[in-house]
């Protein structure tokens, strides 16, 4: 009988954007058991929820990542608003909604370089980043910062964004959609990325139900699922759009759902403009959480759960966040077993791995 | 078979401006609203410490009776909501990002000291 | 919009999860939080957009069931529970139950110990200018105030 070695991947590695630590049992070539083991960018925040204030913490909320940093900063404050029941104003709604597809553009561009890079495609991988740029560009020009925006906060927004800059930022996303095509073609039509990506980690339909896996992992094995269908808070209730879905559940599945997303997104953040109302940007906040409230919301990962708990002070009881790469881990677990060991970062980054959402 | 046919986007991109700039030798531009650092107007400065209560990362100190404001740039997390609160609007976001330095050190202002 | 938990004893926990994966419904997350006599569990599920929660209450030295024979991905949920709280989370599947190595912590179980009432806030002192030889009483010292912040920066 042959035996068994055990490699250490990660937490150090070339593909991976964050650190995560998996002792691989192989055997051959052949991967028999994958261990994860995190912990690397454990910071605490959901403790550090007992020493700042409540309305203070958004700061801290949106810190959690800063792939995801907005959903983090949306999803803290509407779940705090939850407990206090409070009333959104419309427009910040809106305004969310569009900051939010926004996020879910660069992520899924994020995505698809590292994807890129995995497989050894430089080039495309700079393509792809090249493209997420004029994406953070806008960002710093609507909020002031590139990556964590500090433009939400409990009752609505900070900042607005006047009917010229909505604008221009949908003419400057329709000049991206052509390039973005000539990018996106590559990852679906090139046939070495293709025979790089088809027919590995497949996860099938009872597989992905049975693991509780969500977002673009689920979606792509056949299951429907999609936070913003039920969104009350953000804008997506008069937004008309269809969940991506595919059926393969292999690697190119996961990509061809992601990229899909991409372009609904922009179809998503054209429809937020055009029906943006006018009104104030954010209700006033008094008081302080009493009452526990559970919210979800559709990130560009998947789904992902704030919990917050008050207890009357200015300092919260709990606050969880349960992010979609913390469900996704034991679907990664199971598609490692009886992989072959060089198809291992492909699968670690199909995923999505945010492990600084995961650790928090 | 359609291999190469990212090979118009490469030859593209050896003709085209190179998107990245050549920082530190070209400048970096910033947009108007970048927030880069916090700077005050002492001279405006009433001490009532409205920055200090707002700062969620306690980088702001303000002696009333001393008549100085202090602020930590390392600590400071760049909210904005110091300048949203200033009752004075003495305080301001500028574009440029706190220079690198050997020591976190703080900045302390004074104010004029009033004539009897 | 009212959200319902159920409450329910730790005994009957393993019934009412067979429950809930019978109807089909999906494992959304297992939370843990520190009240001042125990640990109190919400489990949340998800079937077709319907969100319900059932909440359970363990005592300190008490211990819970792990659901991993129902639903294999709890395991996450449950690592963490033991990593974190110091919960003692019994029969986790062989496989993935990871004994304490899941989280790599310096302490065990930082989240253990329940939080403290918050003290009121200290309102942090600024510090006092020092005595500065060249400027004279009464003068304006905006020039003084721009060469301390230059010692201060090269010091």
């Amino acid at each position: 009988m042959a035996e068994t070695t055990v490699i250490p991947f990660g937490p150090q590695h070339p593909v991976l954007p964050e650190p995560v630590h998996i002792d691989l049992e192989m055997q051959d070539e052949k991967v028999l058991r994958a261990i994860p083991s995190i912990g690397y960018v454990h910071r605490g925040l959901e403790k550090l929820v007992e020493k700042r204030d409540y309305q203070k913490f958004v700061y801290v909320a949106e810190r959690i990542c800063g792939i995801c940093s907005f959903g983090h900063g949306w999803g803290y404050c509407r779940a705090v608003e939850g407990a206090m029941h409070i009333d959104v104003p419309p427009r910040a709604k809106y305004l969310r909604t569009i900051w939010h597809e926004l996020s879910r553009i660069h992520s899924h561009l994020l995505w698809l370089g590292l994807m890129a890079d995995a497989m050894g495609f430089e080039n495309l991988f700079m393509s792809s980043w090249r493209m997420r740029e004029k994406i953070l560009d806008i960002f710093e020009e609507t909020t002031g910062g590139r990556i964590i925006f500090s433009v939400c906060k409990i009752g609505g927004v900070r900042r607005d964004m006047e009917k010229d800059t909505l604008n221009s930022i949908v003419d400057r996303l329709t000049d991206m959609e052509a390039e973005l095509r000539v990018i996106t073609d590559e990852f679906l039509k090139e046939p070495t990325v293709i025979r790089r990506m088809s027919g590995v980690g497949v996860l099938s339909r009872e597989d992905a139900i049975e693991l509780c896996c969500v977002g673009p992992v689920a979606r792509a094995s056949g299951v429907v699922g999609d936070m913003r269908l039920i969104d009350t808070e953000g804008a997506y209730q008069d937004l008309s759009f269809e969940p991506c879905v595919a059926t393969e559940g292999d690697c190119l599945a996961r990509c061809k759902v992601r990229i899909a997303e991409l372009f609904q997104s922009i179809g998503l953040i054209r429809q937020a403009v055009e029906k943006v109302p006018d009104g104030e940007i954010a209700a006033l906040v008094r008081g302080n959480p009493k009452e526990e409230f559970f919210t979800r919301i559709e990130q560009p990962r998947g789904e992902a759960i704030y919990y917050v708990k008050g207890n009357g002070t200015k300092f919260l009881d709990r606050m969880r966040v349960r992010t979609p790469t913390n469900a996704n881990i034991p679907a990664l677990v199971r598609a490692l077993q009886g992989c072959d060991y060089a198809d291992v970062p492909m699968l670690v980054v199909t995923i999505d791995p945010c492990i600084s959402c995961t650790e928090r | 078979m359609a291999y190469l046919h990212f090979a118009r986007n490469v030859l593209a991109s050896m003709f085209r401006h190179p998107a990245t700039t050549e920082y530190p030798l070209a400048p970096r531009q910033y947009q108007n609203i970048t927030r880069g650092k916090v700077e005050i107007n002492i001279d405006d400065c009433i001490f009532c410490g409205m920055c200090m209560r707002t700062c969620p990362a306690d980088a702001i100190r303000v002696d009333r009776a001393g008549k100085t404001w202090e602020i930590n740039p390392f600590s400071c997390v760049q909210c904005g909501g110091c300048v949203e609160h200033c009752p004075k609007k003495c305080l301001k976001m500028d574009t440029n990002y706190t220079k690198p330095s050997e020591k976190k050190t703080e900045m302390v202002f004074h104010a004029d000291t009033p004539q009897t | 919009m009212k959200q319902e938990y159920t409450e329910i004893e730790s005994p009957a926990l393993l019934d009412n999860v067979k429950e809930m994966k019978e109807d089909g419904y999906r494992l959304v997350q297992i939370c843990c939080t520190r009240v001042p006599d125990g640990y109190e569990l919400t489990y949340s599920f998800d079937k077709e957009y319907n969100f319900c929660h059932l909440r359970l209450t363990v005592p300190e030295s008490g211990w819970v069931m792990s659901i991993t024979s129902l639903y294999w991905s709890a395991f996450i949920y449950e690592n963490e529970m033991h990593d974190l709280f110091g919960l003692d989370v019994r029969h986790i599947a062989n496989d993935v139950d990871y004994k304490g190595t899941f989280y790599r912590l310096s302490e065990k179980a930082p989240w253990h110990t329940p939080p403290k009432k918050p003290a009121p806030p200290v309102r942090p002192q600024a510090k006092q200018p020092p005595v500065s030889k060249a400027a004279p009483a009464g003068e304006a010292v905006k020039t003084t105030a721009k060469a301390e912040e230059g010692a201060k920066e090269h010091g």
